[in-house]
């Protein structure tokens, strides 16, 4: 397997879980290739001053593992995990700043990848509910209906639709959203159903325990004002309404919507947002980020970068859309 | 040197060149002529991509776009030179500055356009 980016967002917990957290990666039976740590507190420190992290610093340093300290900048973990997912490595193991690894985690999560997955993700433990297997199915028809499947003892390996904390993801090949709020409520499940939607394989597997060890101080989401929640909320559902069909945003030029006409017809059931409805019939841009807030992850030049691309330009709408 | 009716398309503002200037046609406009024209020249715009999907193949003129990426096999693509492609081809192509050095010279396209079965 290739490389894998540890990254960890953190907020109010420099000396509650954050320590107990870089220390369970540092532990690891498969290190991971890089640790960043993203600092998202309003009143950053320079950690680099306190014993506590000049001997966690010193023992990753004496443990060959590659590790960075960055000021994040304060528009929510999204934004924090957007950067990592786009740093150029192949996997990117996101751990909460709250979850503590047991140390076989990244080990078994990586076991599970193949060509076809997108991300893996195992058991959430959270004190001091009593660990059960739960009934739940993963699918994102039943979200709000059923206790998220990694809270719940993962006894046997499953195929879900949507994942919820401390996973392991194919990075560079789905955007994370970055119209969500600064509570970013929803990010994680909204992220991974697009590699879902995008034909990418997710699995919860068993033997690869995280412990929530949950506080009610600190977090990346402190923020308390609904409307965001609920701004959140109405993105999250707009993209779920389209469960069975594909969102075609054409966010583009003339010329790229006459070469699209030549890929749209290959499309199952697409809702299309267009420039140019004498050319592609479809709504307006203007309603696409109305919807869906972030459009920027249909921006097919900016994919066509992003991938280095070298082939044709419908080929490179295919790509995105087949 | 093209002994046959020649029409010029363009939006109004641009410079008259033949006596047949057509402005602002739209885009079923367009694919109508389109369809009666034997062949067409023209640059890397939303015009070959239309030729395109009427199948109607012609000679485009390639400065710093990539005609592997941007353009299609059935026309005649003339690049001068791929050391005049700009370095990172998904840019805005407002941010890449004109330079008529990048294409190739009339008398060197005119052959080209004349093996069109004219």
């Amino acid at each position: 397997m290739n490389k894998v980016l540890c990254s960890i967002a953190t907020r109010g917990r420099y000396f509650t879980t954050l320590p107990l957290v870089i220390q369970a990666v540092m532990n690891q039976t498969r290190l991971p290739d890089k640790l960043m740590i993203f600092d998202d507190n309003d009143e950053p420190k320079d950690l680099r001053e306190e014993p506590l992290y000049q001997n966690l610093f010193y023992v990753l340093k004496c443990k060959g593992i590659d590790w960075e300290f960055v000021f994040a900048p304060k528009k929510g973990q999204h934004h924090i995990h957007q950067m990592a997912n786009t740093m150029g490595y192949e996997f990117v193991w996101r751990v909460d700043d709250d979850a503590v690894p047991e140390p076989n985690v990244l080990e078994t999560l990586c076991r599970h990848v193949t060509h076809d997955v997108g991300a893996v993700g195992g058991t959430i433990m959270n004190p001091p509910l009593v660990p059960e297997i739960l009934n739940s199915t993963g699918l994102i028809a039943n979200i709000e209906r059923e206790p998220n499947i990694q809270w719940g003892l993962i006894k046997e390996k499953k195929q879900v639709e949507h994942l919820y904390q401390s996973f392991l993801y194919r990075a560079g090949v789905h955007d994370y959203n970055l119209a969500l709020s600064r509570v970013a409520h929803r990010e994680e499940s909204l992220f991974t159903y697009g590699l879902h939607q995008k034909g990418w394989k997710l699995f919860v597997v068993p033997n690869a325990i995280s412990w929530h060890l949950k506080d009610a101080h600190g977090g990346i989401r402190v923020e308390k004002d609904p409307s965001l929640y609920f701004h959140d909320e109405q993105i999250f559902k707009n993209h779920v309404a389209m469960a069975n069909g594909k969102i075609v945003v054409l966010n583009c030029g003339l010329g790229d919507h006459i070469v699209f006409s030549k890929v749209l017809p290959k499309i199952k059931n697409a809702r299309v947002f267009t420039c140019y409805p004498d050319v592609i019939q479809g709504e307006s841009i203007a309603t696409a980020m109305s919807l869906y807030g972030d459009i920027e992850q249909w921006n097919i030049y900016k994919k066509m970068d992003q991938w280095k691309w070298t082939g044709s330009l419908q080929e490179a709408f295919e790509r995105m859309y087949l | 040197m093209i002994d046959e009716p020649i029409v010029q398309i363009g939006v109004t503002g641009e410079r008259r060149l033949v006596d047949d200037f057509r402005c602002d046609l739209s885009i079923a406009e367009l694919r109508s002529l389109i369809q009666e024209c034997r062949t067409w020249v023209g640059v890397d715009s939303f015009f070959q991509h239309l030729c395109w999907t009427e199948n109607k193949p012609g000679v485009v003129l390639w400065s710093v776009s990539d005609p592997l990426i941007f353009g299609h096999p059935e026309n005649t693509n003339l690049l001068k030179d791929r050391c005049f492609l700009a370095p990172n081809q998904f840019l805005w192509w407002e941010a890449t500055e004109f330079n008529i050095d990048s294409f190739l010279l009339p008398v060197e396209i005119i052959p080209h356009i004349q093996a069109k079965n004219l």
